[in-house]
């Protein structure tokens, strides 16, 4: 059974002042599988936060079915077994940390005992552990954010929402979520967050959707959603090259390096030969690999016609 | 559920006490009281009179302050700082949210209005002119809170603060002046017209109900059972009001 | 970047701004007060009908009549406001009793005022008939009443409705004072009553009274 499903769902938003309805979601269907990362990526609007906020019930669908452990997203049982962690989360600023996490605990009736280990041994997990008696309005915004993943995992769920859980950190932070969002896994715990950093994602993700403007444009792992293909190699060079070469493009120079393109792996192999012994020395050679950043800006531009598109890249089709 | 209550009514609680603007009006309610000592050199006979209705005065203003003023902000405050996500992504129905930041409220303006009283209730004391009614007009003022209260609650759930103060404060008069809607009917010629009066008259909050102040400042009667009642009419139109927030909220999209 | 000791002389320099304008502003407001006292119009004369600000005051007209009244007091306290008795009836009669019939005082004071300084005193007894209608459990305003038209209008049967009526309130033993004035009071009018009442009526009617010793005591003249 999947933990989350979201089943032809279509949400529009009308702004108060206005008749008109802008679509955020369109026929978005998307299912999160036991046991795994799912890390949901796409440009700002294109609705993740809204797909979110639908799974928990924050917000209801016009057309289409959300389901939270098979049940009706709209029901609070399920919920007893997830986390979530709100983008930008505001919190009691006149709480300190401990009263904050007891009170969310209270929400699920855990009794006095359990909630002060979980508290304790929360705060410890996201590093915090000196930092409980001080009220969160003296926070910073790492420190928010680490309490926000407290507040979300203070009832051990099974499955964890987070809505951009990187934002606000640094690279030290960053890694210390990514290591939680592991090691849940390791657990047998499901993650699903949404994030503008693509980096993390190919790292820990078992698979990916990308959003664009209200619709699912790929999902899948990072394999079936990147060709393996290695459609250009960079060649670095130093020295000096008099003459033509005999294959490949140069792509930069400046002072004596040299940037050179080569289309296929036998041009290499000959670029390579001819520049033996002639004094130039090589100073890297690398496989452009298609990356999620591409995959991510071509939908990101398909949708959207009017965008510039970039020189100087390989013409890429699609 | 009641866990899930409290938990969200003491932390209301909490926030309440927390709020630098709460003391605020308490120090002006205590020093209402004061002033009117000070009005009474300024008086020619009986400065009981002056005292007590002071009194009462500041209790009263002060707790509708309060009620509509933070009550306002209970709910739309949460919306506005996106606190509410993290609650109602928890276990707990929308409900049971509305109800405990009713519960906290409550709490609030029973702190405030003890202790205001209880400063009230010296100065009566050492001036020998302590009445014991005061109390049961105090406890009917009370009343009044929690009712101004769930209004508030439930403007707060569908509209702006700007709005729902205005729609609130409007609801304190004209809840004042219902014995003039009921004079007017009498005099309209219409049959409809009597009754469309009459309709109004009941739909709209009764604030009379909880007001002894004169009658105990005079120690003139108050009809028996006057509290009950009061207590009944509170609960009933309270509830229709807060249950109303709750269906309002039920629904609610927190974009 | 300013030096501290520039920043100091920038702030003192805003302070006596502060301070030299404020003493103005205290001038400046002297000079209004002086302004004012030549039109003595005050705005609170002006005001609505009690009946009105019943309605505007909320359920507050107990501490507005209170404000009221002891504005009313400082205002008829002051001497040098000229005409300051035109609108007497409509203040007592009209505003302050209007908002809260049940507050004695001015009745009593108003009625004083009305009588002894703008020797008038059929409209001080129309005040304290109001008060006797709105208050029927209050001794003090019949009797008030009757002592004006005893001491005031010498019109002794008339006194006498009130005095009897005074005397039919229970609880016009309570004082220790008044019943001095209320032997001679009684006495006298019972006496320009006709028939003439039997002794045991008059023994009766002093002793519904609780009275003490015959004795007169100058009324107390309220400040």
């Amino acid at each position: 059974m999947p933990v989350l499903e979201l089943l032809d769902i279509h949400k529009s938003y009308r702004s108060h002042l206005s008749i008109r309805k802008y679509w955020i979601l369109r026929g978005l269907s998307l299912s999160i599988r036991e046991g795994e990362i799912f890390g949901a990526i796409g440009t700002n609007g294109a609705g993740k936060t809204t797909t979110i906020k639908l799974a928990l019930g924050l917000i209801f669908p016009d057309a289409g079915v959300v389901r939270l452990f098979g049940e009706d997203a709209s029901k609070v049982e399920p919920r007893r077994r997830v986390g979530f962690l709100p983008e930008n989360p505001y919190l009691y600023d006149y709480l300190t940390g401990e009263e904050f996490l007891d009170f969310h605990a209270r929400l699920f009736g855990l009794d006095a005992s359990t909630r002060r280990r979980r508290v304790k041994d929360l705060l410890e997990r996201v590093g915090l552990a000196n930092r409980g008696d001080r009220q969160l309005r003296h926070y910073s915004k790492g420190m928010l954010q680490r309490i926000g993943l407290a507040q979300a995992l203070i009832n051990d769920p099974e499955f964890v929402v987070l809505d951009e859980p990187m934002s606000g950190l640094d690279p030290i932070g960053r890694r210390e979520v990514r290591d939680i969002i592991l090691d849940l896994k390791a657990r047998g715990r499901t993650v699903f967050f949404s994030t503008h950093i693509l980096s993390d994602t190919e790292m820990i993700c078992d698979r990916v959707g990308l959003l664009v403007k209200g619709s699912l444009k790929a999902v899948g792992t990072i394999d079936e959603l990147v060709s393996r293909e290695v459609p250009y190699w960079e060649v670095a060079l130093q020295g000096e090259v008099e003459g033509n070469l005999p294959c490949g493009r140069i792509v930069s120079r400046r002072e004596d390096r040299l940037l050179v393109r080569v289309d296929s792996q036998g041009d290499l192999r000959r670029l390579l030969a001819t520049l033996n012994g002639r004094g130039v020395t090589l100073l890297s050679v690398t496989p452009a690999r298609q990356s999620l950043e591409d995959l991510f800006i071509r939908e990101a531009r398909a949708a959207s016609p009017s965008a510039l598109r970039a020189d100087g890249g390989h013409a890429q089709s699609g | 559920m009641l866990s899930r209550v409290s938990a969200i009514a003491l932390n209301t609680f909490r926030e309440a006490i927390r709020q630098r603007i709460l003391y605020l009006l308490l120090v002006f309610g205590v020093a209402m009281i004061s002033f009117a000592q000070i009005l009474t050199f300024m008086t020619v006979g009986s400065e009981e009179k002056i005292i007590k209705d002071f009194g009462l005065a500041s209790i009263d203003v002060f707790g509708v302050l309060t009620s509509v003023f933070i009550g306002i902000g209970l709910v739309s405050r949460e919306i506005e700082r996106r606190t509410v996500y993290t609650i109602l992504a928890k276990p707990i129905h929308r409900f049971e949210f509305i109800l405990g930041k009713y519960a906290g409220l409550a709490l609030t303006l029973l702190v405030n209005t003890t202790v205001m009283t209880l400063w009230f209730f010296l100065v009566l004391l050492i001036k020998g002119m302590f009445d014991a009614r005061l109390g049961v007009a105090v406890l009917l003022l009370l009343f009044q809170f929690l009712l101004i209260t769930a209004l508030a609650v439930m403007f707060s759930c569908l509209s702006t603060p700007i709005l729902s103060s205005v729609m609130t404060l409007a609801l304190y008069v004209i809840g004042h002046l219902l014995w003039s809607l009921d004079l007017l009917s009498a005099r309209l010629s219409t049959e409809t017209g009597r009754m469309l009066c009459r309709v109004v008259y009941y739909l709209l909050p009764n604030l009379g109900n909880f007001d002894i102040k004169g009658e105990v400042v005079h120690g003139m009667a108050v009809a028996p059972g006057r509290l009950l009642w009061a207590a009944v009419y509170l609960m009933l139109y309270g509830s229709a009001v807060l249950w109303t927030a709750c269906a309002v909220f039920d629904r609610k999209e927190l974009q | 970047m300013a030096t501290p000791i520039l920043m100091r002389r920038r702030r003192a320099l805003m302070a006596l701004t502060a301070l030299t304008c404020l003493l103005l502003a205290v001038m400046v407001q002297g000079r209004i007060e002086r302004g004012r006292l030549a039109a003595s119009i005050h705005p609170l004369l002006y005001l609505p009908s009690g009946k009105h600000l019943k309605v505007m005051a909320l359920g507050f007209d107990g501490i507005l009549a209170d404000v009221l009244y002891l504005w009313s007091i400082q205002y008829y306290g002051n001497y040098d406001i000229k005409d300051r008795y035109t609108n007497l009836e409509r203040i007592y009669d009209q505003v302050i009793t209007e908002l809260d019939p049940h507050y004695l005082d001015p009745y009593l004071v108003g009625a004083l005022i009305m009588t002894t300084e703008a020797r008038n005193p059929e409209m001080a007894l129309k005040l304290l008939d109001k008060g006797v209608q709105a208050n029927p459990d209050q001794w003090i305003m019949p009797f008030e009443a009757g002592f004006l038209c005893y001491n005031d209008l010498h019109d002794f049967r008339r006194a006498a409705v009130y005095f009897e009526k005074a005397l039919s309130i229970p609880g016009v033993t309570a004082t220790a004072a008044e019943p001095h004035r209320l032997t001679l009071a009684v006495d006298l009018s019972i006496a320009s009553v006709e028939p003439a009442p039997t002794s045991a009526q008059r023994v009766d009617a002093r002793q519904q009274a609780a009275l003490g010793p015959t004795g007169f005591v100058s009324p107390s003249a309220t400040p």
